[in-house]
């Protein structure tokens, strides 16, 4: 963390201070420049003189000073203009490449921050259809069957408590089925937890299903769940979720209300204070759930699925062949196959039954965590299935999904380089202000996420501390370089095939303590 | 006719045939009164050849002005009439920017005209108020006068009002609020006064939006404004030009600055002058009610004014007229507290009186509904107000028939003609702005008059200090005026040592021609 906040300052010193000395030595604050208007002063006139000028600066004279010099003043004048002439030359080739560049840059990054805050805002836009994004309010008569498949590594902290919260969920015994799924090779924590879990709730609906071969990833796990399962619905939580107990009853409702085949339910994380990135974090979920999935499954009909808390007819994963166990990030790379192949995917997202979550305990598990969703949605970009989406417009869709976290981090690399180009370069000043916009953008972004936290405040019943907006517009545009690291990060894992599956730790702090079982029960 | 001014007193919506035809009828009704004689009065004047030039600098040489840009104004509003004027230039239309320009001043009175009945009408007033409002406002001569003319307040005001609008109403979603952002954003890059209105704007926002996406609104429209907003001291700190010399980030070499321009340009009077019968505020509001000025119309500012007044006080206690008394109250104080008003500052604040009169006469007519409950006394008392009403405004308008008749402009163009044809290549003219860039296009050493004694460069480099290096001088009485009250001193000696050429009578706006006569250029400068 330390390594992290030096480094990004030093970064920014760096630039800064770059900016400043290069800002001086900028072309049109020097007489030079006036002088070169003059007029009688011809380019060959100035050649000539470009001796004298190298006496001058021999001399120890600057070119301000030459202003000041009475007697050589026409031939000092001179000089400055064949210096200027000469570094008109190099300033016009850098003039070309640099507006190129903001060109380029403004090109790609002005409609993703325009369809960034859009996305973000769709659930709010209009409050007519407020009721739209909310959970059923009355529930159908339970018909579908659930199989909930908790794949779990490395999980003995919470396991136990997770087990607890999905059987609690509240619908008819005989309609649903927990499937614990782990590798039993190294996890015998996890695996003693979960029996003894089993043991204690004494639900003969409740299995662990073990396997030692295949790649070490979800992925498999989910398949193994997939293959022993027979039930309608087909369900992932997460080794530290804490769904809500109506959940069953809302997506039976909904899949036979609007004969849905997918239903993404929200996950949101919670604990806003415990980092100091955790609440950005936090607020990630939250317009991505509250909003996003919303503003993509209905505009633009495909869906990036989720990790967990989704909910498939298991008609449609058998035939799609479940999970791509190749892929870092199979739930999106699902959400994709099922969009091209016509499913009827439908969000719910309500505070009230959202499923809980944690974020990263600290920077490096961030990193790691983002890298691997990123790097998998270069995988699920470079496998092509995308292309087998029917519109262009979901086509599109799809792109910008999956190239956002480049996109995202192409407009926080771009802030300091857009920003030192246009003060430093000499481009078209129209240019230059429009180099700004990026910068706007982000600026409205900002105010968007610290309404966010107020509005995740109010629906969450937590207690913002003192000045923590302030804290949070201190630390937004360092939390978009650790999305940028992520994302490079992922980039070049993905090109030099690194693919291994970086596990985040998971430590109960979503939980309360009196949700925490464990502590309950002790 | 009872029956119909019933149904039009009723707040219930029309239909929606009948809301096309209203909305026909105000842009026919807007178009006609601008349209008429629209090139021929009122003459123009010197803001408008300081637009046209802006416009003509841009296309001509891709900068902001013929001269050193001093940040008087930001530079949409040049940047909108050179659009305009390109585009112009590829179908029959007059060629000239400031003819073109006029035209475009007809579509933005059209929608001006079209946002005020829309904002009356989500104010809750009726039809009929909302197009007493309507006619008010498009009939006034005052109105027609400065919306005839290419000024950056008129598109400042329509930026206004649609910001106003998109936020006013039931059923507003993030993307009103994000337009409306745009709108007033853009007003103030086209006219910095714009700013005044945001409280206005944000306090409808704050008070009207739905509690479902409040906080989201608030930022949105803050994030997007202040994004369009601080374009413009952006574009001046990119040219080290934001700060005076000698401030922190303003360097130390001489230059132009938009935080000197502002200060100057919107300079308060002392607090004990404000009420001076000869401050700049008293005397404009003396040529405002004089109807032998252009710029005038007695009986829509007293009746206007008294509205207002009337909206401000009952602000305290009614909340739905919050928003239009918070938009009143800051530019009506923000105009008398400035030391150097125009007669044209008093455009923005034309749509909201029309809109007060509306709402008080309306609001008139339902308590007299209310508590009068005989029809025959009720119908009395709105003949009572509505006849006199009726008379006064009709009599203004038709003593000022003028501005449909008379041509201002024609002589001022056969004057401009006569001295580019007459005057050398190499002459050195002095004008009002008016001619400047038809001047300029055919003799290079044209000069707008106030640059003659106030920019460095032209004073200095081009005339060397010396008014004998002037020839001709083209004056108008603002020109005259200007010379007089701000002693520009090197026109001021050029113009005493000519003699007339040529002068045009112009109906009221006269021009003179004038050949400086160099014979006492040997005699010290005083």
């Amino acid at each position: 963390m330390k390594r992290f906040i030096i480094f990004t300052l030093l970064i920014l010193v760096a630039t800064g201070l770059f900016n400043l000395t290069t800002v001086s030595a900028q072309p049109d604050d020097r007489p030079s420049e006036m002088l070169m208007s003059s007029p009688g002063v011809t380019r060959a006139q100035a050649l000539d003189a470009l001796a004298t000028f190298g006496e001058f600066q021999l001399s120890g004279q600057s070119m301000e000073n030459t202003e000041n010099l009475s007697a050589p003043a026409t031939v000092a004048r001179v000089s400055t203009n064949a210096v200027n002439g000469a570094n008109d030359f190099i300033f016009k080739n850098h003039a070309v490449a640099s507006e190129v560049f903001i060109l380029i840059c403004l090109f790609f990054l002005l409609p993703q921050g325009i369809f960034t805050v859009y996305w973000m805002l769709f659930a709010w836009n209009d409050p007519e259809k407020m009721d739209e994004f909310q959970s059923p309010k009355h529930y159908s008569a339970p018909q579908f069957s659930f199989t909930a498949l908790l794949p779990a590594r490395k999980e003995e902290m919470v396991i136990k408590d997770t087990i607890y919260a999905v059987n609690a969920i509240d619908y008819p015994e005989h309609l649903k089925e927990i499937l614990i799924l782990i590798r039993d090779d190294d996890d015998d924590g996890t695996i003693a937890q979960a029996n003894e879990a089993i043991a204690e709730l004494g639900n003969p609906n409740i299995r662990l299903v073990t396997f030692t071969d295949g790649p070490r990833n979800k992925p498999n796990g989910l398949n193994r769940g997939l293959a022993v399962t027979s039930n309608n619905v087909v369900c992932i939580f997460d080794a530290e979720d804490e769904p809500h107990p109506e959940l069953y009853h809302i997506v039976n409702t909904v899949m036979q209300r609007d004969g849905a085949d997918v239903v993404q339910s929200g996950v949101q994380l919670m604990n806003h204070d415990s980092t100091w990135f955790s609440a950005l974090n936090c607020l990630e979920y939250f317009f991505w759930f509250k909003s996003g999935l919303h503003f993509f499954t209905r505009m633009l009909n495909v869906t990036p699925l989720g990790g967990n808390t989704v909910f498939f007819k298991k008609e449609w994963l058998d035939r799609i062949g479940g999970w791509d166990e190749g892929l870092l990030t199979e739930d999106a790379d699902v959400g994709i196959r099922m969009s091209s192949q016509g499913a009827k995917i439908q969000i719910v997202y309500d505070a009230q039954h959202v499923t809980q979550e944690e974020t990263p305990a600290t920077v490096e598990d961030f990193i790691k965590q983002r890298t691997r969703w990123s790097q998998g949605f270069y995988e699920i970009f470079a496998k092509g299935d995308w292309k087998q989406l029917p519109s262009f417009k979901q086509k599109l869709g799809a792109t910008y999904i999956l190239l956002n976290p480049l996109l995202q981090a192409a407009m926080i690399l771009y802030l300091p380089l857009g920003i030192f180009v246009a003060l430093t370069q000499r481009v078209t000043l129209a240019l230059a202000v429009a180099s700004y916009i990026p910068l706007g953008i982000l600026l409205i972004e900002m105010l968007i996420t610290m309404a966010g936290i107020l509005e995740f405040a109010a629906t969450y019943e937590k207690r913002l501390p003192r000045l923590f907006l302030a804290k949070m517009a201190l630390v937004h545009y360092p939390f978009q370089i650790l999305l940028a690291v992520a994302s490079f990060r992922a980039i070049y894992r993905f090109i030099t095939g690194h693919s291994a599956w970086e596990k985040t730790t998971h430590s109960n702090m979503h939980r309360t303590s009196a949700t925490v079982r464990t502590e309950s029960v002790s | 006719m009872i029956k119909q001014f019933r149904l039009a007193l009723s707040l219930n919506a029309p239909s929606i045939d009948r809301q096309k035809l209203v909305v026909a009828g105000i842009l026919l009704l807007a178009g006609i009164t601008h349209a008429i004689n629209m090139l021929g009065f009122p003459f123009y004047d010197n803001a408008e050849g300081t637009n046209a030039a802006s416009a003509w600098a841009l296309i001509e040489h891709g900068s902001l002005s013929p001269y050193t840009y001093s940040y008087e104004n930001p530079p949409l509003g040049s940047l909108v009439l050179t659009i305009w004027t390109v585009l112009t230039s590829i179908v029959p239309a007059p060629d000239a920017i400031l003819s073109s320009g006029r035209i475009l001043m007809l579509i933005v009175h059209m929608l001006i005209t079209l946002t005020i009945y829309g904002i009356a009408r989500k104010l809750d007033l009726s039809v009929l108020f909302s197009l007493v409002a309507v006619v008010i406002f498009s009939l006034s001569p005052l109105t027609i006068v400065i919306q005839r003319r290419v000024l950056v307040e008129n598109m400042m005001t329509l930026g206004v009002l649609l910001a106003f609008y998109l936020v006013l109403g039931d059923k507003r979603s993030l993307t009103h609020y994000g337009f409306s952002a745009i709108a007033l954003g853009l007003a103030f890059l086209t006219d910095e006064t714009a700013l005044l209105f945001v409280p206005g704007v944000l306090y409808i926002i704050l008070k009207r939006s739905h509690i479902w996406h409040r906080r989201f609104a608030l930022v949105t429209w803050t994030g997007i404004a202040l994004s369009l907003i601080l374009a413009f001291p952006l574009y001046a700190q990119l040219k080290f030009e934001l700060f005076p010399t000698g401030f922190p980030l303003g360097g130390s070499h001489p230059h132009v600055s938009l935080v000197e321009s502002q200060s100057t340009q919107h300079e308060r009077v002392a607090p004990g002058d404000m009420l001076r019968s000869d401050s700049s505020f008293a005397e404009n509001v003396k040529n405002w009610l004089d109807s032998n000025e252009d710029t005038s119309d007695a009986t829509f500012m007293i009746v206007g004014f008294l509205s207002a007044i009337t909206i401000l006080v009952a602000a305290f206690w009614v909340e739905w007229v919050r928003p239009l008394a918070l938009l009143l109250i800051f530019y009506l104080v923000y105009l008398i507290t400035l030391l150097r008003v125009f007669d044209t500052n008093i455009m923005p604040l034309l749509p909201l009186f029309a809109i007060s009169i509306g709402v008080v006469l309306q609001t008139g007519a339902l308590l007299l509904h209310k508590y009068v409950t005989d029809k025959t006394t009720r119908y009395g008392l709105y003949a009572v107000v509505a006849i006199p009403l009726f008379i006064v405004f009709t009599a203004t308008y038709i003593q000022r028939s003028e501005i449909y008749s008379v041509n201002q402009v024609e002589e001022q163009i056969r004057a401009t003609d006569w001295l580019r044809t007459h005057a050398e290549f190499e002459s050195v003219i002095v004008t009002d702005n008016y001619a400047f860039v038809d001047l300029r296009e055919t003799i290079p050493n044209t000069h707008y008059y106030w640059t003659v004694d106030n920019d460095p460069e032209v004073r200095n480099e081009v005339l060397q200090d010396n008014w004998c290096n002037i020839d001709f001088v083209l004056t108008t009485p603002q020109m005259l005026e200007d010379m007089d009250a701000n002693r520009l001193r090197l026109i001021e000696t050029a113009y005493i040592n000519s003699t007339l050429l040529r002068s045009y009578e112009n109906n009221g706006w006269p021009i003179e021609i004038r050949e400086v006569n160099k014979r006492n250029c040997n005699i010290p400068f005083q």
